[in-house]
């Protein structure tokens, strides 16, 4: 067993543990700002050559050490995370850029409605800020991450160009795109944090369509491309395979630091003036939770006893059409083609509130065609009528619902399943209510419109995809009342006024759209708001 | 590196694999293809994926059904996540064999120059710019909560 090398230093100014999105934003910001950071990430670092996107075997690695889920996965770098109550299971990555190493790279902002829920639609909460406030950072984590798009949208609000152009949509875009027009329903070009030309060294897009799985061009925009190599140029110390187990609150009611182990060694105390949680909406509540003491013995920042609960993992299906014509969909970027939120605002005649961002990509190779969990016999003599007919021939549709908070819905720890280091894993309860069940019917039932109307010959369809709870968020919401709240609008906690989160906990509602670009425009906020207040709340 | 399936285990291999993937549609069957042989296609799948590796020797030992579409049938509603094991083991490995690819028409994922010009669907996006706004403004609260 290694200890824990010498290069770590005994203090620093900010820990931040976790090395995904929000930890990477909120590292690179501060060092630039001067700031000396040391982040403690659990996972080990990758190298672009370490993904299987390039070999013949992408796809049975996919399915194993390359699988989004924990529980398929079964990394030395994860913890247990129990989803037999969850009626969606979580999905995540453990490594030095998080889930941005899988994650498809579709880059949205939230509607401006998606931040006065509770004024506009009567369910959920507003959030404590708005998107105008929002909408500098929004901008410069465009920059930050390269993003390809073109603004006009007319879905959202003005905003300035992005940094580089749309990435093609493809044979089945164009498809999907004239039925639109047709039936005067909206779609727009995706936007997609990967480089449609090269930028920031990054190379462009070469559409093998493998980025679930890491990108082997670099052309994708995860964290450990975009912000590691400049923060830790800027000075961050990254120390990988670092498991901390606990945040150690002072006598003076302050965060002192944490203790941790570095791949089995032996634990270690590392001192901070202040301290950022980005581990993620189930591993940061896992770490409050168990960082519990004598004067808080439900857990750190618990007060309002919403740590770990009001999870939402936006409800989940996809709709998949086929095509007589070789489209050649088993390449382009997975990342998304087009995106449409033509049922993403309220309309209360559907039957339910809020509503679900769709987003088109491309088919998969033969193995995925094969797998793929559509409730049809997938081996023996239909196998290559079904893998004939997608191959090449596929367009789907993901639909991405609204997911409003229920307390109920929560991250819990599991003392009964230890991680490597012998901490306590989660335990998930996840319920989808009626609300989201009519809006994943209603949208399944439109985009199956869609693509008849762009010339499918059929299309494929599950009710629900509990295996894809891809956005875990709001185990740790914020707001202004620390009654009814974990964290200030800046990511703040209200109870420990030098421990701050930064990453998809702190969401108030769930937004139809994917979280990325959410998560960083909120780590930036917060970086500034410590770079100005440091470890003290601002009077 | 052992090799995880032995001769009896491989047999019993290729004996359901092709239960599993018939010949049909202008594609071979798992056994044209040999996809049980020693170093071939699901050798390759096993060297990467140790849960299938630690899997498939216990499950092929269980294996007491006959190794017909009913068996296989039944195997698959009595143990579905042996079964899973089995198909993402003999799936995997068919789409790995040159031949299968061939006659597929698939030459794996490959590295494409992006257009230099044009993203396609511009003749409808024209209209879309035109259009008017469709998001809601929220009342101007700044949010309550």
């Amino acid at each position: 067993m290694n200890a824990a090398p010498r290069t770590v230093p005994a203090r620093t100014e900010v820990l931040v543990i976790g090395g995904g999105l929000g930890g990477a934003v909120v590292a690179r910001r501060l060092a630039e700002k001067g700031i000396a950071v040391v982040c403690l990430e659990q996972g080990r670092r990758f190298d672009r050559e370490d993904y299987p996107g390039r070999t013949a075997e992408w796809e049975v690695a996919a399915f194993g050490p390359w699988h989004p889920s924990p529980n398929v996965r079964r990394s030395a770098a994860d913890y247990p995370v129990d989803d037999a109550q969850a009626q969606m299971k979580p999905l995540l990555f453990n490594g030095l850029g998080g889930s941005t190493i899988l994650y498809g790279g579709h880059w949205m902002r939230f509607l401006p409605s998606d931040f006065a829920v509770r004024s506009l639609d009567g369910v959920g909460d507003d959030w404590p800020l708005t998107y105008d406030e929002l909408a500098p950072y929004y901008d410069e984590a465009d920059r930050d991450f390269g993003v390809s798009g073109l603004a006009g949208d007319p879905a959202y609000p003005e905003r300035p160009d992005y940094p580089l152009p749309p990435l093609p949509i493809g044979a089945w875009g164009e498809k999907v795109a004239a039925a639109h027009a047709a039936l005067g329903w909206h779609w727009w070009p995706g936007s997609n944090a990967i480089a449609s030309r090269p930028y920031d060294g990054r190379r462009p897009c070469v559409q093998r369509s493998t980025c679930g799985w890491g990108c082997n061009e670099g052309a994708k925009a995860s964290v450990d491309v975009t912000h590691w190599p400049k923060a830790e140029a800027a000075g961050v110390q990254v120390v990988t395979g670092a498991r901390v187990s606990r945040i150690v609150v002072g006598a003076d009611g302050r965060a002192s630091g944490a203790l941790y182990r570095v791949e089995g060694g032996p634990e270690e105390m590392i001192r901070a003036d202040a301290v950022v949680l980005a581990a993620s909406a189930l591993g940061t509540p896992r770490l409050l939770l168990a960082s519990a003491d004598a004067r808080h013995p439900h857990g750190l920042a618990n007060g309002s006893g919403l740590v770990g609960r009001r999870l939402m993992m936006h409800p989940f299906t996809r709709v998949v059409g086929l095509f007589d014509e070789d489209l050649g969909s088993h390449q382009g970027h997975w990342g998304q083609s087009l995106y449409a939120m033509e049922f993403a605002e309220t309309d209360e005649r559907r039957g339910f509130v809020r509503g679900a961002k769709w987003n088109l990509t491309p088919s998969g190779g033969p193995m995925h065609a094969a797998l793929f969990p559509w409730g049809e016999r997938r081996w023996g003599e239909g196998l290559h009528a079904h893998v004939g007919e997608w191959l090449g021939r596929a367009a789907i549709w993901g639909i991405s619902c609204d997911d409003l908070p229920d307390p109920e819905n929560r991250v819990v720890l599991d003392e009964a399943a230890r991680d490597g280091d012998g901490n306590p894993g989660v335990s998930v309860a996840y319920r989808i209510d009626e609300n989201s069940r009519r809006m994943l019917a209603f949208n399944a039932a439109r985009a199956a419109e869609s693509f008849e109307a762009a010339g499918a010959r059929r299309t494929l369809s599950l009710p629900l995809m509990d295996d894809f709870g891809w956005h875990p968020l709001g185990t740790c919401r914020m707001g202004r009342d620390p009654d009814t709240s974990v964290v200030d609008p800046f990511g703040r906690s209200h109870e420990i006024e030098n421990l701050f989160i930064a990453d998809g906990s702190t969401f108030v509602t769930g937004s139809s759209v994917n979280p990325a670009a959410t998560i960083a425009a909120l780590a930036l906020r917060c970086a500034d708001h410590m770079a100005a207040h440091g470890g003290r709340r601002p009077s | 590196m052992t090799p995880v399936l032995d001769v009896a285990r491989r047999s019993a291999l290729a004996a359901l694999a092709d239960i599993l993937v018939p010949a049909g549609r202008g594609m071979p069957s798992a056994g044209e293809v040999d996809l049980c042989r020693a170093g071939g296609p699901v050798d390759r799948v096993l060297a990467i994926r140790p849960d299938l590796a630690a899997a498939l020797p216990a499950m092929l030992d269980a294996w007491t059904g006959p190794a017909t579409q009913d068996g296989v049938e039944a195997f698959a509603q009595g143990r579905p996540e042996s079964f899973a094991a089995l198909l993402e083991t003999v799936i995997g490995a068919y789409y790995l064999d040159r031949e299968v690819k061939r006659r597929l028409g698939y030459d794996g994922q490959q590295a494409l120059t992006l257009p230099r010009a044009g993203i396609g669907g511009e003749d409808h996006l024209e209209a879309l710019l035109e259009a008017p706004a469709r998001w809601r403004r929220p009342p101007a609260t700044g949010g309550a909560a």
